[in-house]
């Protein structure tokens, strides 16, 4: 049998679960990432590009052309899953799902008690 | 010339405290991040937000250029030891006030950094009570240290001194208690069903 994998860490587990919807730039995933999590999650550019350089070392996530017509120093990289890094994010929801059940259900047992 | 506000500049400075890899790779882009968050949010929000991300991710950066894998807990770690070695600079400062602001100075700045870059570095998981218990220690930490200075700067309400001195260790005896059955929690929750 197969060994579920290790959690990803929080950082991580927001930018795959926001590159969900497809490929965005830079700025565009933080703020995909804020809209996410209500505001309570606001990344820095160090915590982005370091988890998104992590991403890409790991394979999870590619880095994808430029869709606008820009000049070359206005150049924004785009990031999308890969087949693995999307199944690695459906996981990551699978298990979120599963502990809220988890939470919701211990939550009513203890009201009934 | 550089029409970039002031913030922009200073960000785009240290940045060059990234491994020149990094720096090399996604520099540009940061900077541009920055410029892009301070434009949406109000500077001095974005700055402070900077300051934290950047005492994190500078040194992470160059541990995982050195080690050439992931860093895990090991920079907050790093943080809470130096956090923790401003409690003890606190402590045993003797009646030196400057002694004693430095090292609670040391504590709160590397103990804030420390903790934001813990929740970071792990995965998103189930919160209880019991999760919370570094904030019971830390709050009890503080108090101590508060105690500590007034009684150094010669501060002599000796009744509030005493309050806080109790109220310290019952903080302290919470989060210890509660750090355990946190412990305690997560074995049971490892053993397989």
């Amino acid at each position: 049998m197969s060994q579920s994998p290790k959690p990803l860490p929080a950082a991580s587990l927001h930018i795959v679960l926001a590159l969900l919807d497809g490929e965005l730039h830079g700025y565009a995933l933080m703020r995909r990432v804020a809209e996410l999590s209500d505001g309570a999650v606001k990344m820095g550019p160090g915590t982005l590009y370091g988890t998104l350089n992590r991403l890409v070392a790991e394979g999870l996530i590619v880095e994808t052309t430029d869709r606008d017509d820009r000049t070359e120093s206005e150049r924004r990289r785009y990031y999308e899953l890969t087949p693995t890094g999307r199944t690695v994010a459906l996981t990551e929801l699978d298990r979120l799902q599963n502990l809220l059940r988890r939470v919701r259900r211990g939550l009513a047992g203890g009201a009934t008690a | 010339m550089n029409r970039d506000p002031v913030a922009v500049r200073v960000y785009g400075v240290l940045t060059r405290l990234y491994p020149a890899r990094f720096r090399d790779d996604y520099g540009n882009d940061m900077v541009s991040l920055f410029r892009d968050q301070c434009r949406d949010e109000p500077t001095s929000r974005v700055l402070s937000r900077a300051v934290v991300d950047l005492a994190i991710t500078i040194p992470t950066q160059h541990l995982e250029a050195t080690m050439r894998r992931t860093t895990g807990p090991l920079v907050p770690i790093i943080y809470l030891a130096i956090a923790l070695a401003g409690v003890l600079l606190t402590i045993v400062g003797g009646s030196n006030a400057t002694t004693a602001i430095i090292g609670l100075a040391i504590a709160l700045g590397a103990g804030t950094i420390g903790v934001v870059s813990w929740r970071r570095a792990t995965p998103v998981r189930e919160t209880t009570l019991t999760g919370h218990w570094w904030k019971f220690l830390l709050a009890g930490a503080c108090l101590i240290g508060l105690v500590i200075l007034s009684a150094e700067v010669g501060i002599e309400a000796w009744e509030l001194m005493i309050a806080g001195g109790l109220a310290s260790i019952v903080l302290a005896g919470i989060g210890l208690v509660l750090g355990l059955s946190h412990l305690f929690n997560h074995r049971i929750r490892r053993i397989p069903t």
